[in-house]
């Protein structure tokens, strides 16, 4: 099993301080795409930094191949809501920094990270700064700083919030082939429905206050370009909506 | 936005403020007051003899001091604005010193330390300190925990988080709080140098007043103009060349 949570409860502050997340129980298998949904304040983000090692439970265990996960791992990857680029930095500099924290050789870390700003279309823009990128260029950017140290596990939160439809769908496609051509574990957080049905092959649904696994639906049809045309994805739509309504 | 350097911005500010000199001048008709051109003249004379040696003694104090600051200043503040402990241990000793002007502490720092170089760099590194370190510890404290995760979430830890993250972030803020820092700087160097000492343009200034020899005392004032002028563009430079980013 790739990443292993149980009964997971998350407290924040003192005492009795604020409940985020209530006996989660998860198993997410080598190469799934999950999608986490849920309305605001179900702990989403939360169960996501716990994935990563940012936070850790009050209760309960967070486990990745099944090692209890006390810090950030070298395998796992998090693309934070905001992209989490850093200002100051050139687009080189932020795809390049996870390596050079990692110790990589500068030839080595040239090599990967040129080779990923290409096949990302971003090697125009290498020089640039993020502030003089468009939404979803930074959002290219963040994606290419996680896929540059290689991870098993991609955790994205709330990766396309902020963009255009247009954008977003584009972002999708990629995240999509990402995901098919790198075998890579996918955990991604949104606030849509669709987003959730198109790249989740597993959905959980998450009901607020504190933040509880509602659902899990499986969603293994996904995985084409042309999912979202067909009648089964308008319907796994329909039945997401109805949970989450509470219906 | 800001603005860049523009020289012809700068020359056209400085014609102005000529301009406004010499009407005054005319205004007033008093012996110590001359007129710009009479102050030039004799500043083009006589930084071609000692004033040149003041001003490079006071150009010395003031960069001393500030560097000394930053060293001083900027490692403290970094700490403070991320351990909570040494914060609180720390924060209320500064707070009770703050406000006071240190300025009255000269006297005894001059029988501590003598009346040379050394007592007036301390003074005013004493005063740039406590700004750049109040500056510092609460860009620290504003930087976002998102950023800090980013770095985090890719293997950064201790040193490497201040490294990547958190320096960058409070360079901006550092250097806005230097240039602030800058004016009471050259203020309190004028008065260091005019209560004791043979040298520096704080005394080049009074000596001359006390000769009567106006326009030389313009000159003075005109090369602690020019080293607040140049020390204000050598700050320019260095934010363009750490924060580039933040003029995008």
């Amino acid at each position: 099993m790739m990443i292993t949570l149980e009964n997971v409860t998350l407290v924040y502050g003192g005492n009795p301080g604020h409940q985020a997340l209530s006996d989660i129980n998860l198993k997410i298998r080598q190469g799934e795409s999950w999608a986490l949904i849920g309305p605001s304040g179900c702990g989403k983000s939360s169960l996501l930094f716990l994935m990563s090692g940012l936070l850790l439970p009050t209760t309960g265990s967070v486990k990745v191949f099944n090692e209890p996960v006390t810090r950030p791992r070298k395998d796992v990857a998090l693309i934070l809501q905001d992209y989490g680029l850093f200002p100051w930095k050139t687009v080189w500099e932020n795809v390049a920094l996870g390596l050079r924290l990692r110790h990589y050789r500068k030839p080595e870390i040239k090599k990967i990270v040129d080779r990923l700003l290409k096949s990302l279309g971003l090697a125009a823009f290498q020089h640039k700064y993020p502030n003089q990128l468009s939404g979803g260029q930074r959002q290219r950017v963040a994606v290419a700083r996680a896929l540059a140290v290689e991870p098993s596990i991609l955790l994205m939160d709330e990766p396309f919030s902020a963009l255009d439809a247009l954008t977003r769908e584009k972002l999708q496609h990629m995240v999509l082939d990402i995901w098919k051509t790198r075998n890579i574990t996918l955990v991604f957080v949104t606030h849509n429905i669709e987003e959730a049905v198109f790249l989740g092959q597993k959905i959980a649904i998450m009901s607020p206050q504190p933040g509880k696994i509602l659902r899990i639906i499986n969603n293994e049809q996904m995985g084409s370009l042309d999912y979202r045309l067909s009648s089964q994805f308008h319907r796994q739509c329909t039945k997401v909506r109805q949970l989450l309504e509470g219906k | 936005m800001r603005r860049h350097f523009i020289w012809w911005q700068y020359l056209l500010s400085i014609c102005m403020l000529f301009l406004i000199w010499e009407i005054t001048a005319k205004l007033l008709v008093h012996a110590a007051f001359p007129g710009p051109v009479a102050a030039v003249t004799t500043f083009a004379r006589a930084v071609r003899g000692e004033l040149l040696t003041h001003f490079i003694i006071s150009t010395y104090r003031v960069i001393a001091s500030l560097l000394l600051a930053i060293v001083a200043a900027v490692p403290l503040g970094l700490l403070l604005g991320r351990i909570d402990w040494l914060d609180r241990l720390v924060s209320p000793m500064v707070y009770v010193i703050y406000p006071v002007p240190k300025i009255v502490f000269f006297p005894l720092i001059m029988i501590l330390l003598g009346i040379g170089d050394f007592s007036k760099i301390f003074i005013i590194t004493l005063i740039v300190f406590f700004q750049v370190l109040v500056t510092t510890r609460d860009a620290v404290r504003e930087v976002s925990a998102a950023s800090i995760y980013s770095a985090r979430s890719l293997g950064a830890k201790g040193w490497q988080i201040y490294r990547h993250v958190i320096i960058p972030a409070c360079l901006p803020k550092l250097i806005t709080a230097l240039r602030i820092s800058l004016g009471t700087a050259i203020a309190v160097l004028f008065l260091a140098e005019t209560v004791v000492g043979s040298t520096g343009l704080g005394y080049y200034i009074l000596s001359a007043m006390y000769r009567a020899e106006y326009s030389e005392m313009f000159a003075g004032i005109i090369s602690m103009g020019l080293l607040g002028l140049m020390l204000y563009l050598g700050l320019e430079v260095v934010e363009k060349w750490l924060c580039g980013w933040q003029r995008l």
